[in-house]
């Protein structure tokens, strides 16, 4: 992004291309070679015609040199013309009227060739470097465009200052807090910075330091970066080459520079207002719905719990063996269940309080799935649980605790959507390149058109009562297989239920574990 | 009479859980000293030398797992069963190798408890006499510990000799969970520690010779993330 390969000469800014003593020293030489010429010339060459051979002189030296070598080629040019060809010669003065006028006409024409050609540079000039401004500033916009942090906004914008005028960055931002925060240069200036100065230019939105006629002392240049609703920070600057400072040119430069760094900061704060804030609400729907979710799933089975304990109490030796028993096991029941949306909820906020950290073992599929089956033996019976894992299946590469809870939630639906007399099947084959396993039932199905809502957070095919549960199952299911590189989503079978799909992708084992040959 | 009953010390900060346990061990013939801390449960396992331990991983002054260290700087025998929440599998694998015999996961039902204090107690009662049962045996299961054979449904089972090793660890350990760490050093030895994989590879292996639908184990269960568990015959 930063081009940081471009020549050092693409510095447009720089003061003058000749230094003066060149253009002098050109213009005496160019003058001189004209004399030599002329002198050849002589031989066959009346001594107007030489005149000639100096204007060339003249606008070889406005062409290839600068003014003041131009100028300084038709004076002595015109004075070495009189001294070396205008008789009498090998001496200034000029007895012939004629010559004084071819002299004066030598002069004349070289000085108005010289501005001219002088003129026509300079504009070329200008044209370069309004060419290259453009570019650079086509260069600096399109990095800041796509620069997704403050930080990138900073370095790319230090980068290309550096490289159009040889200056050090350092953008100091404000924060919400007021406090400034600096961005981009670490270098050893930096620590000479005065976050005083910063302030009182943020303040006054006014330039200071180096250059400008607040505090011209101080080393560095200060701009404030003004956005459409303030400013928002300010650009530091180090310059190697002070002159620069005195260019109008480059003030200009650095106040567009500063504008689109302004811009980019703010639209990057606003960018960032808007995803916080969309996040924020995002988080407060999550809330609600979890704290209705939460107060229906819990206040349930509490009721029934609270209910069944109160009138053991009162009727203690009312009541017959008979209902005793049969309350204490409701409140024996309710207290599982209750469990059961308690770790789900924890799970859930487990799952999303950060990245998932998986502790990836080899496992056989059998292995995870008996102890989810184990686990979840109250729940599914009386139905009857069908298994078909081909012998060859390959092992699976997973986090064997997380994967357990996928497997327990996809069965526990399976038994909670279906009747008692329902039939799971739970089926695993190699297709298409990865680990397909089915937990398939056969009974009422998933309402048409909610395949996928069923996997968003908080969802439930019927509202409230019947089935009880947190709706955060299936979105547990989606978070873990995921986090293994897998899909999940669910189907109706032609012939009746519902089936839930999950894919692995086959993990080789590699150099770290071979698996030991078993006999 | 009550010096006859079994001592229980139930370290647990919760009060509600600790009354439900001490209510629960009482009725069930144990004789039971509740402590809420590590440290005063440190002293009152020194003072009662009781037949049992029963101690929560999360108490508010130190870890459960430093308790069950201080217990086995003086005594290995001693049962130590570790009440746990579900989430804590890494808790529970530190626990069981630091010297804890089993765990129980809260919420836990009365006849998951006390069918593993049973167990516990069983074991240190075999490795007090320093002498193990010639023959385990569990339905269809059935293996002769001394002559090194197994049978399934009367007719013998041809092992491979780790499989066999592995069998046989898991049978002095029936009844409790096995962590593969423990099933590495006892069956591979220390080399092969950082191996999970081979405990995996074998009890499939195993579960493919002895159960008949290793997806619904009758005798090897799982409990994922920690280790194996035989169902005690």
């Amino acid at each position: 992004m930063h081009e940081r390969d471009r020549e050092p000469d693409a510095r447009w800014l720089s003061a003058e291309s000749v230094p003066a003593w060149r253009g002098y020293l050109g213009g005496v030489l160019i003058a001189g070679g004209c004399t030599a010429i002329a002198s050849v010339m002589s031989i066959w060459f009346a001594p107007t015609n030489l005149a000639m051979v100096y204007l060339l002189g003249v606008v070889l030296a406005a062409v290839r040199l600068d003014r003041r070598a131009s100028v300084v080629a038709a004076v002595f040019g015109t004075l070495a013309f009189d001294f070396f060809f205008i008789p009498p010669i090998f001496s200034f003065a000029i007895s012939d009227t004629e010559y004084l006028l071819t002299a004066f006409v030598l002069l004349t024409v070289g000085l108005v060739i010289s501005s001219l050609a002088a003129g026509l540079r300079y504009q070329a000039r200008v044209a370069t470097e309004r060419e290259q401004r453009t570019a650079f500033l086509y260069a600096l916009t399109k990095d800041l465009a796509v620069a997704t942090s403050l930080d990138d906004i900073a370095h790319s914008a230090c980068a290309h200052i550096a490289q159009a005028s040889g200056a050090q960055g350092l953008i100091l931002l404000k924060s919400p807090d007021g406090t400034l925060r600096s961005f981009g240069n670490a270098a050893a200036w930096v620590a000479s910075v005065d976050n005083s100065i910063a302030e009182w230019v943020i303040s006054q939105k006014a330039i200071a330091g180096s250059g400008t006629n607040t505090l011209p002392a101080v080393e560095e240049t200060y701009l404030p970066l003004n956005a459409t609703h303030g400013i928002v920070g300010v650009l530091i600057l180090h310059h190697e080459d002070r002159a620069l400072l005195l260019l109008e040119d480059h003030w200009h430069f650095l106040e567009i520079v500063a504008n689109q760094i302004a811009v980019a900061v703010e639209r990057e704060q606003l960018r960032r207002q808007a995803h916080e804030s969309a996040f924020a609400i995002q988080n407060e729907r999550l809330r609600s719905s979890l704290l209705s979710s939460i107060s229906h799933d819990l206040r349930t089975p509490l009721a029934v719990m609270g209910g069944g304990a109160s009138s053991l109490l009162q009727g203690e030796s009312a009541l017959p063996a008979g209902p005793q028993r049969q309350l204490v096991e409701t409140i024996d029941q309710e207290a599982r269940r209750m469990a059961r949306v308690i770790n789900n909820i924890l799970d859930m906020t487990r799952l999303e309080s950060g990245p998932l950290q998986l502790d990836r073992q080899w496992y056989p599929l059998e292995e995870i799935l008996g102890a989810a089956l184990t686990r979840l033996k109250d729940v599914l019976e009386p139905r009857s649980v069908c298994i078909d894992i081909p012998r060859d299946l390959p092992m699976l590469y997973v986090d064997g605790v997380l994967f357990e809870k996928v497997l327990m939630n996809l069965l526990e639906n399976a038994a909670k959507y279906t009747p008692p007399d329902a039939r799971i099947e739970v089926s695993a084959a190699v297709h298409r390149g990865e680990i397909q396993l089915k937990v398939a039932d056969d009974g009422p199905g998933i309402p048409k058109g909610s395949e996928k809502l069923i996997f968003e957070k908080f969802y439930r095919v019927r509202a409230e009562g019947s089935v009880a549960g947190t709706g955060l199952g299936l979105a547990i299911c989606t978070s873990v297989v995921e986090a293994h590189g897998g899909r999940i989503w669910a189907e109706n079978r032609p012939e009746g239920g519902a089936v839930f799909i999950v894919t692995l992708p086959i993990i080789a084992p590699n150099d770290d574990y071979t698996p030991p040959q078993v006999s | 009479m009550s010096a006859q009953r079994p001592t229980i010390i139930v370290i647990e900060d919760e009060s509600q859980l600790r009354q439900v346990l001490r209510l629960t061990l009482e009725a069930n013939g144990f004789r039971c000293i509740e402590t809420d801390s590590a440290r005063q449960g440190l002293v009152d396992a020194e003072t009662y030398r009781p037949d049992l331990l029963l101690v929560d991983l999360g108490l508010p002054d130190r870890d459960g797992i430093d308790v069950i260290r201080g217990v086995r700087r003086w005594s290995t025998t001693i049962p130590i069963i570790v009440l746990s929440a579900r989430s804590q599998e890494t808790d529970k694998i530190a626990a069981l190798d630091a010297g804890a015999d089993d765990y129980v996961t809260k919420p836990f039902t009365t006849g998951e408890l006390l069918a593993r204090l049973r167990v516990a107690m069983r074991h240190a009662a075999i490795q007090g006499r320093a002498e193990s049962k010639e023959v385990f045996s569990n339905g269809d299961l059935r293996v002769d510990l001394l002559r090194r054979r197994v049978f399934l449904r009367g007719e013998e089972v041809h092992l491979t000799p780790i499989e066999y090793r592995l069998l046989a660890v898991l049978i002095r350990n029936a009844g409790r969970v096995v962590t593969y760490n423990h099933l590495l050093r006892d069956v591979w030895g220390p080399s092969k520690m950082d191996q999970p994989n081979y405990v995996r590879t074998y009890i499939a292996a195993l579960r493919g010779k002895l159960e008949k639908d290793p997806a619904r184990p009758a005798y090897l269960h799982t409990e994922v993330g920690v280790g194996y568990r035989m169902v005690a015959g």
